[in-house]
């Protein structure tokens, strides 16, 4: 698997892969942050559907909650990353190059996912430190102190909000991963997943309990966005995250090892 | 009369060059069959892409896997490289079962169904890759880039390469690690003639070296220059197993008379020389064998026929037809592979 870890590392550590991906995550983080510390409101005055609840920023850990709330927005770019590169291994023929010099199937996509998910942890942190800065910048305009942001208690909530975007980054990563598996086809992967995690979880399950409850595009939003309405507690997520993670893995290692590679 | 003094003797029904262990005739010493197929089916369906297979390639030979497209040419090589999993028979690569490919895939390099590549990334950095996963050395790769004609090339993005350029880094990666085996699917496809010429040079010098090949195309004319053992399929099953020589069939002297009343007494003469002689209605064919020259034997021929007063209307040397031959055999199916052909070309101990 460490093998795998670093020719997928090595294909993946390019300048022009930098540029674009800290480009993007820079550019939405900042967006998304701004725009979620700007229409933020007070709880009081809230309704269902509203903007993340003003009390949110006050104290410590204020400033990486709202980028922890902004990542939830940006699961459809996570999902595009994981099922388009696995993906195309596919439907290019590059895994099945790959097999010819590292037989072991699972090891190689265990390195591969790996390798995806050490640059996907890079651009947590740099969007954590932009999206952290841009709230900092913001909040003034809100009549939020920040004054607690950057204290020593501050870096303890700072790694927990890491952490959440952390667990989060890997359940869409193993969704992505999973259906590129599964479907060997970037295209249909893709729009399986949007057509699945974009209106059937959200408009179809909009409001409904049981959707929060075991829908898992609801439950990673969860772990990100722990105090929005209707949300599952962190635990209740996580441990049915964990269940359907073990489900995944399970599929992905049976279809990997017994499946024909034709393409 | 006297007897033509030409070393011609021949056995009737040669029997190929191969031995009870697969020993190849033109690389003698090597003991080992690198490849040993028995019985290899893959069914998709009720469909066969591969039926029944069962041949040996010799270790240490290039052995050319031909057959239209379809035959199951990629199938057969799939299931060589632990990609495919038959659904019957048994074989074994480098001595190692195809059911367990990680016992022998770091002595075998492939390319199969085209090169396959990542296309932002550079010829040298796609090899290094490679490199890596198979845990071979990388300070080969920029020889096997000289090797293949990509010196020069090696940095630039894979998605700017040519088709010839791709096709030649597919077999610099096959080449990593130096294997003992490597297995080229229709490395030739989409190459112009050009092209097609350097790739079989390279396979000529990847076998110098003592590897045994086994490279598949559509068209055996691409590879009867470079082949030096044969493995005909058509609908998945194997329609031709021997040298090319054995393929090629016979090579001949057709002469006919000036005087039809003259045949007798040239059919007593060509008989000396105990080459197979066969009479038609107006002339004689003698079938040749490798040790004749043709050449000297229609001179002598000529010669003799001249001395008894004989004016041959035509003497001629009829040379084989290859591809002919081929397409008889794939176009009708095993039915047209003549016993001789087949039997004959399947080492002892197995059949199709």
């Amino acid at each position: 698997m460490i093998a795998a870890f670093r020719s997928e590392f090595l294909l993946l550590n390019r300048f022009r892969m930098w540029a674009i991906a800290v480009l993007v995550t820079v550019v939405f983080t900042v967006a998304a942050t701004a725009l979620l510390v700007a229409t933020a409101e007070p709880a009081t005055t809230q309704g269902v559907g509203d903007g993340i609840p003003l009390e949110l920023f006050r104290g410590p850990g204020g400033a990486t909650a709202a980028v922890s709330w902004s990542f939830a927005f940006g699961f459809i770019l996570l999902l595009a990353a994981f099922t388009s590169r696995i993906g195309n291994e596919f439907t290019r023929g590059t895994f099945r190059t790959a097999l010819l010099h590292h037989p072991n199937r699972w090891s190689l996509i265990a390195g591969k996912m790996a390798a995806l998910m050490a640059v996907t942890v890079t651009l947590v942190v740099v969007g954590l430190v932009s999206g952290a800065v841009t709230a900092a910048l913001v909040a003034p305009g809100q009549d939020i102190d920040t004054a607690g942001w950057f204290g020593a208690e501050a870096f303890g909530d700072t790694l927990i909000d890491f952490a959440r975007m952390i667990g989060w980054a890997t359940g869409w990563a193993l969704i992505g991963t999973t259906l590129a598996v599964l479907v060997r086809s970037t295209p249909i992967a893709l729009g399986a997943g949007v057509l699945w995690f974009g209106p059937i979880e959200n408009v179809i399950g909009e409001g409904q309990e049981f959707a929060q409850r075991w829908f898992p595009g609801q439950l990673l939003r969860a772990v990100v966005s722990p105090n929005s309405p209707d949300a599952v507690s962190t635990g209740t997520a996580a441990a049915t995250l964990a269940a359907y993670g073990l489900v995944l893995v399970t599929t992905v290692a049976i279809f990997i090892k017994r499946r024909d590679v034709t393409a | 009369m006297e007897t033509l003094h030409l070393d011609t003797r021949l056995e009737p029904n040669v029997t190929p060059a191969v031995d009870s262990v697969g020993t190849h005739p033109n690389r003698g010493g090597v003991s080992v069959d690198a490849v040993v197929v028995s019985g290899l089916t893959k069914r998709y369906g009720k469909r066969a892409a591969v039926d029944n297979l069962s041949f040996t390639v010799p270790a240490g030979s290039v052995a050319g896997l031909i057959g239209p497209n379809g035959a199951g040419k990629t199938t057969l090589m799939a299931m060589l490289l632990g990609l495919v999993r038959p659904t019957e028979g048994e074989g074994t690569v480098l001595g190692q079962s195809v059911d367990r490919p990680s016992g022998y895939l770091g002595r075998v390099g492939a390319l199969i169904e085209g090169p396959a590549f990542h296309p932002a990334v550079s010829g040298i950095d796609n090899l290094r890759a490679l490199a890596m996963l198979g845990g071979h050395d990388q300070a080969e790769i920029p020889e096997l880039l000289q090797l293949v004609g990509l010196d020069g090339r090696g940095e630039d993005r894979y998605g700017s390469y040519s088709m010839g350029m791709k096709q030649r880094l597919g077999i610099a990666a096959s080449l990593l690690g130096d294997p003992e085996l490597v297995i080229l699917d229709e490395p030739t496809n989409g190459l112009d003639p050009v092209g097609m010429q350097d790739i079989r040079r390279l396979i000529a010098e990847i076998a110098a070296g003592g590897r045994t090949v086994i490279v598949s195309s559509h068209l055996l004319s691409e590879l009867e220059q470079v082949c030096d053992w044969l493995i005909v399929i058509d609908h998945g099953g194997l329609v031709y197993l021997g040298s090319p020589e054995q393929l090629t069939g016979t090579e001949a002297l057709v002469m006919r008379t000036a005087e039809s009343g003259d045949l007798p007494i040239l059919h007593s003469m060509v008989v000396s020389t105990h080459l197979p002689v066969d009479t038609t209605d107006d002339g004689i064919v003698v079938t040749l064998n490798d040790d004749v020259d043709p050449a000297a034997l229609a001179a002598e021929i000529n010669r003799r026929a001249h001395a008894a007063g004989i004016v041959l209307s035509e003497l001629h040397h009829r040379r084989s037809d290859l591809e002919a031959r081929y397409l008889n055999l794939i176009s009708n199916g095993d039915s047209s592979a003549d016993e001789t052909t087949k039997t004959n070309a399947i080492p002892k101990g197995q059949s199709s």
